[in-house]
């Protein structure tokens, strides 16, 4: 009887111990609006008297909380059911994300994807808006934005926020970092290949609202929706100033050469998007955004960068200019921000990206050999394995980095002369471009920071350092021919070393 | 007399100067080898200027002594050398010079020799030891010599998974006619 007793008290205390290590306390949450933290996880800008300034934990704490509720999916407009705006009507909004439902790191996990998935911007889809949608997706379908096999737009959902209340959701994090596959297969992390700008544009400008503005206000709206994403007041620069060039009638076509793997990014510059960075190995990445002018020490800074992003450093200072006033109540702040067990879950959901393997094969010769040149040019350098990435930052041509930096930061002191422009001109510069990692590039379609190149050969194409060179992907308004420089590595080698060399990279 | 012959014959026994030779070396690349991902990277560093002693009575080396100039490092691929001359490697700007001076010189036999060097780079000084030979043909001398560093010992980069600590130095120095 005693020994019974004995192995059930002790099944049971097991039962407790393992469960104590799986089950994630709500302490255990890091603290993300903690200002100090905030300050150093950024660089310092180029031009050091600026400095960034955060609004009190206490505002932040008053912000209101965004809700994640179920959302619905957005078909080209024809392609829906019969009946399905009705029937969305007539639900009740369902909330998804429950704090105190989340027990196992698994929970977080599958939280965390509603999280990536949740959109940050709505658009009223209401009768007039519905009225319009056939001619909009004929806009859209004109620019390359179609719908997968079962007539969906991924990325694009429809929202039930209030009962009766249909809205298109946008600009989750997952519209610019997953993938559609040819298959219609959805690669999370990926460098997206969704045109978010060219789709959001066609929407803004096709709401009957807009449409019925003046000229004139229609490129006041234009001007403040630039200066609000772009504005950075300590730089003269073409990058500061280039959306003042555009006239009224240039705004519907604005955002035409934007093509999949780059985004408009706010803070960066209109008309130099970047390219979209996928996010494996994310917990081993040391920087953040092409300058590296986040740093990552943990998940709690991971957690700032995603709140910072959608979208709470608009209400961030930059030395004497803030991009969205602060509402004197920070509860009347009406875009919200994500709550810290959101972003908590958002993390642990990036950390549990799995890297996809290249489903093209190699020949082995082929791959040996590309790896033998890989570390023969020296590009295990900076690409160095694992991660194919050194995990460093290097100086852009016009910044030299102060000697406080190599203390404090991971230099590797060489220019590799790229456009130094978002690294100078930005709101997001820092002086410095991270060294990329290689892992995922077969995925990609958009090279360097401004993708301006399509492939891995582009990259090793001496042709492009030529001023008639045409960027065989993005290239900025109105512009034909330009020399994309930088990164000269490879050029020189015979046409089967650079074949081994693409095909060693595209197996990582 | 007896005075003046002591003194030619202390000149001639002590031999200060007279029977010493310091003949300049013509300027060869110091050849360097390290292992890059496993992979031998083969470079070189030029700018040698130095000197070698020689006994003339016994024909072996006294002292021998040389810098070289890191600024012309060439390991073949250009952002390398440009990377290789800044602050957390060879800091030329600071560090213009590498020094190498020889504190002992010990026959082993004939043409063979083992000496003790002290190696300067940047601000960090080490005494190393190096064998080498010595052959002449005429009037002219040629030193070989190898050895390796830990260039960690020099706060030449940082400790990595890919680059080796193990620097392999080759040396060939030529003298010009003496």
């Amino acid at each position: 009887m005693k020994a019974k007793i004995f192995v059930v008290l002790t099944s049971l205390l097991s039962f407790v111990l393992l469960i104590s290590f799986t089950v994630i306390r709500i302490s255990e949450i890091p603290k993300v609006w903690d200002i100090e933290q905030l300050k150093s996880m950024h660089l310092p800008y180029p031009d050091t008297s600026v400095k960034l300034g955060f609004f009190s934990e206490d505002y932040y704490n008053k912000l209101p909380e965004r809700v994640s509720y179920k959302t619905y999916p957005f078909y080209m407009p024809g392609s829906e059911p019969k009946g399905y705006y009705d029937s969305l009507a007539k639900l009740e909004p369902v909330e998804n994300f429950e704090e105190k439902d989340l027990k196992t790191e698994a929970d977080w996990i599958k939280a965390g994807q509603l999280i990536y998935e949740l959109p940050q911007n709505f658009n009223r889809l209401d009768s007039a808006m519905l009225a319009n949608l056939p001619a909009i997706a004929k806009k859209w379908q004109a620019t390359g934005i179609h719908a997968n096999r079962k007539g969906i737009i991924p990325f694009v959902v429809i929202s039930v926020r209030k009962k009766g209340t249909l809205e298109i959701g946008t600009f989750s994090c997952g519209m610019c970092h997953t993938k559609q596959m040819p298959d219609d297969q959805l690669l999370y992390g990926a460098q997206g290949n969704f045109v978010g700008d060219r789709f959001g544009n066609i929407l803004a400008i096709s709401n009957p609202n807009f449409e019925k503005l003046s000229l004139e206000n229609k490129l006041k709206v234009f001007y403040n929706f630039n200066q609000r994403l772009y504005h950075t007041p300590w730089i003269k620069n073409e990058y500061q100033e280039n959306y003042k060039k555009l006239k009224a009638e240039d705004i519907a076509t604005s955002y035409y050469g934007i093509l999949p793997g780059v985004q408009s990014r706010g803070g960066a510059s209109f008309d130099h998007p970047i390219s979209i960075p996928d996010l494996y190995n994310l917990k081993d990445r040391k920087y953040l955004d092409k300058s590296g002018h986040n740093l990552n020490r943990g998940i709690e800074d991971i957690m700032r960068y995603a709140t910072l992003n959608q979208t709470l450093n608009l209400m961030s200072s930059y030395g004497d200019f803030m991009p969205d006033p602060r509402p004197p109540d920070p509860s009347k702040y009406t875009v919200g921000k994500f709550s810290d067990a959101q972003l908590y879950a958002l993390a642990k959901f990036l950390y549990s990206i799995k890297t996809p393997k290249n489903p093209q094969k190699f020949p082995a010769k082929l791959l040996q050999k590309g790896k033998t040149i890989f570390v023969e040019q020296g590009c295990v350098t900076c690409h160095t394995p694992p991660l194919y990435t050194n995990n460093k930052l290097t100086p852009v041509d016009g910044f030299e980095s102060p000697r406080s930096h190599f203390k404090k930061y991971d230099i590797f002191d060489v220019s590799v002369g790229t456009d130094p422009g978002l690294s100078l001109y930005t709101r997001r510069g820092s002086g410095y471009y991270k060294i990329p990692s290689l892992i995922g590039a077969w995925n990609r379609t958009a090279f360097l920071h401004d993708g301006h190149l399509a492939t891995l050969e582009d990259m090793f194409d001496s042709a492009r350092l030529s001023p008639d060179y045409t960027p065989t992907h993005f290239r900025p308004l109105g512009v034909a021919q330009m020399a994309v420089p930088g990164h000269t590595f490879g050029m020189e080698l015979k046409p089967e070393d650079k074949k081994a060399l693409v095909a060693f990279i595209k197996s990582l | 007399m007896k005075v003046a012959l002591t003194i030619v014959l202390f000149l001639i026994l002590s031999c200060p100067g007279y029977c010493q030779n310091e003949i300049a070396f013509v300027p060869t690349p110091v050849n360097f080898i390290i292992k890059n991902a496993g992979l031998k990277v083969n470079g070189f560093i030029e700018g040698l200027e130095g000197f070698i002693l020689m006994d003339s009575q016994t024909g072996s080396p006294i002292k021998i002594e040389g810098t070289i100039e890191p600024n012309t490092i060439q390991t073949g691929i250009t952002l390398r050398d440009n990377h290789l001359k800044k602050t957390d490697y060879f800091n030329v700007k600071e560090f213009p010079k590498i020094r190498m001076t020889s504190t002992s010189i010990t026959k082993k036999g004939k043409g063979k020799y083992i000496g003790n060097f002290d190696l300067v780079i940047k601000d960090v000084k080490k005494n190393i030891e190096i064998p080498f030979t010595l052959s002449s043909k005429n009037n002219m001398h040629t030193l070989k010599g190898e050895f390796s560093i830990n260039r960690l010992d020099f706060n030449l980069g940082e400790k990595s998974i890919v680059l080796s600590d193990n620097v392999t130095v080759k040396i060939e120095f030529k003298t010009a006619s003496e």
